[in-house]
């Protein structure tokens, strides 16, 4: 071989790297640089456009959240004040007539504070409602009970029988029920909603699930990507999920679900400047995903829920797309990632056993799913995944 | 061939910019083969070697503006790391020593299997026994492939020195990178 040549590719498949203090002493050297760079900026402001942007961004997803909030929260005080004005009226009205029929004024006896525990004050005042109203037809006929007899009734009703939705009444012997809105309702319909509260709040649910995600791999370049002044330009991607979900209740307002996805897409698209012109570039990256999540009912039988919870994922494989040429690229990324689920679900009940769920949910990602490759090491490329899922999930209660 | 991550017309734009992620993505990607080269002006001192790529690559960073995208990046890059190995050798003495005298000819190494054998750092120590000056023509005639009347222009002496110490450089090496008999 000819020295020259010999020589030339010896040097130049150099194996040794650099000590880290030469990169070091040139950030160190840049740093000056910078630092007189940003002493100009303070003489003469330009407008940060990407910061901007970004604070709009974080406070428009801060403004939606909270007035979702705000709505709910009012949405459920409503509820709880109106029945609470109807519980108060009831109650005044209970005691006038009370008051009428024995001479004396006596308040009821109801252990809670107004605006307390609603729901458990308005039926123990229908309860002592319909008594008074017994009274008064008895007080009406020959056969009429004295004032004493007439407290001897009210005090013979169990109070804390009242917590349950049916009440039964020692005298007359007649069920009464009420609704969450401290309306009277039929034994009839008692029967329906206990078939319906059995499904909503009991049971143990096997199901499909498919979701359709706005994914987002962000890292340095895709993040850039969002500013006008980038040669890239990072584009609105999406993937698909598929899976099973099982459920179980674990108390009145919670649920846990555990989904297996056994599809999870995650994407990413981006075009960048090469050679004077925008070339399509593409990360597909299928994962089989598990997420365990608690939902909470934001009230009781409400169909609203708030969702929360952890998922994990093995990734099956990742291919990037240039230009319409592809290639595999699994070995660059790891093969494991975890993070958080938020988000909020509708439930349809469509059948005393069938439920239909709606849901937006959000994931984050934790780790840093690049792995690193001869080029790049992985911390030059810290990607996380990031995606907002639409889901729809067909339950099936197989134990209620 | 596999496609990277960042082109380097991203990097390019990025370094312009002050980037400091994108600028470190260009050292990381060229600093090792840039480390060979300089330790192949710097006569396998490693202080030596590495106060050039650091030079180089500061110059590199604070210079890239200057870079017009029609050569490749990397020769863009290589240029100022020999530039710079140059200026920092020359600057370490005014005068540059070159082989005095004549060498011996004597048949060149067995062949492939021979040259194969040695290992880079053998090779190093090897050219670092070479004086100043025959160790930078030697450098920028066999690895950037300068020609004699470049290299005269650029060390400021005569096309024929830089050709007779290129001449003498290439046989000592030899020599000393023959396997000895014993």
């Amino acid at each position: 071989m000819e020295l020259e040549k010999w020589y030339k590719q010896k040097i130049e498949s150099n194996t040794e790297d650099p000590p880290e203090k030469v990169w070091e002493e040139v950030q160190n050297a840049l740093d000056i640089d910078l630092v007189w760079h940003r002493v100009g900026e303070e003489l003469q402001p330009t407008e940060n456009t990407g910061k901007k942007t970004w604070i709009a961004v974080a406070a428009s997803i801060l403004l939606l959240i909270a007035a979702l909030g705000a709505f709910l929260y009012q949405t459920a005080l409503l509820q709880k004040s109106e029945m609470a004005d109807v519980s108060i009226a009831t109650e005044s009205e209970t005691i006038q007539r009370l008051t009428a029929i024995t001479g004396q004024h006596k308040p009821l006896n109801i252990a809670s504070k107004p605006r307390e525990n609603i729901s458990h004050r308005a039926k123990q005042t229908l309860m002592y409602q319909d008594e008074v109203r017994a009274m008064e037809m008895r007080a009406e006929s020959p056969s009429g009970l004295t004032t004493t007899g007439m407290h001897s009734i009210i005090g013979a009703v169990d109070l804390s029988a009242a917590t349950d939705i049916a009440i039964a009444l020692a005298s007359p012997i007649r069920q009464y029920s009420i609704d969450q809105n401290a309306r009277l309702i039929s034994d009839d319909d008692l029967d329906n909603i206990r078939n319906n509260e059995t499904i909503m709040q009991q049971g143990t649910y096997l199901g499909l699930s498919m979701q359709f995600a706005n994914t987002w791999l962000r890292n340095e370049k895709t993040a850039v990507g969002l500013q006008n002044t980038s040669l890239v330009d990072t584009r609105p991607s999406f993937g698909k999920s598929f899976g099973v979900v099982f459920g179980q209740q674990v108390s009145e307002k919670t649920d846990l679900k555990l989904a297996l996805d056994i599809i999870s897409e995650k994407s990413q698209t981006y075009n960048e400047y090469v050679h004077g012109r925008f070339v399509s570039t593409g990360i597909d990256m299928n994962y089989t995903k598990l997420t365990l999540t608690a939902s909470y009912r934001l009230a009781p039988n409400s169909p609203h829920r708030a969702v929360a919870g952890l998922y994990g994922a093995y990734l099956v494989d990742a291919s990037q797309f240039i230009d319409g040429t592809g290639e595999s690229v699994t070995r660059d990324y790891s093969k494991t990632d975890f993070g958080l689920v938020a988000g909020y679900e509708y439930i349809h009940q469509l059948s005393s056993r069938l439920q239909l769920g709606t849901g937006i949910y959000a994931n984050y990602g934790l780790q840093n799913v690049f792995a690193g490759n001869e080029q790049l090491p992985a911390y030059l490329n810290r990607t996380n995944l990031l995606s907002l899922h639409f889901g729809l999930s067909l339950g099936y209660a197989f134990r209620q | 061939m596999r496609q990277e991550l960042y082109r380097d017309e991203e990097i390019v734009n990025g370094c312009i910019r002050n980037d400091r992620h994108l600028q470190e993505v260009l050292y990381r990607r060229h600093a090792r083969k840039m480390y060979g080269i300089c330790l192949g002006y710097a006569g396998s001192s490693r202080d030596l070697a590495q106060d050039m790529l650091q030079d180089a690559f500061v110059k590199v960073f604070r210079n890239m503006d200057q870079y017009d995208g029609k050569g490749s990046l990397e020769g863009w890059i290589r240029r100022i790391v020999t530039n710079t190995s140059i200026d920092i050798l020359r600057k370490q003495s005014r005068h540059i020593e070159f082989i005095q005298g004549e060498v011996p000819i004597k048949q060149e190494a067995s062949g492939e299997d021979a040259l194969s054998q040695i290992a880079t750092k053998d090779i190093l120590n090897t050219i670092a026994r070479l004086p100043k000056g025959a160790r930078i023509i030697f450098n920028l005639h066999a690895l950037e492939g300068y020609s004699h009347q470049e290299i005269a222009e650029q060390l400021e002496i005569s096309p024929g020195t830089s050709k007779s110490q290129y001449s003498r450089a290439r046989h000592l090496l030899q020599q000393w990178l023959q396997p000895s008999d014993s």
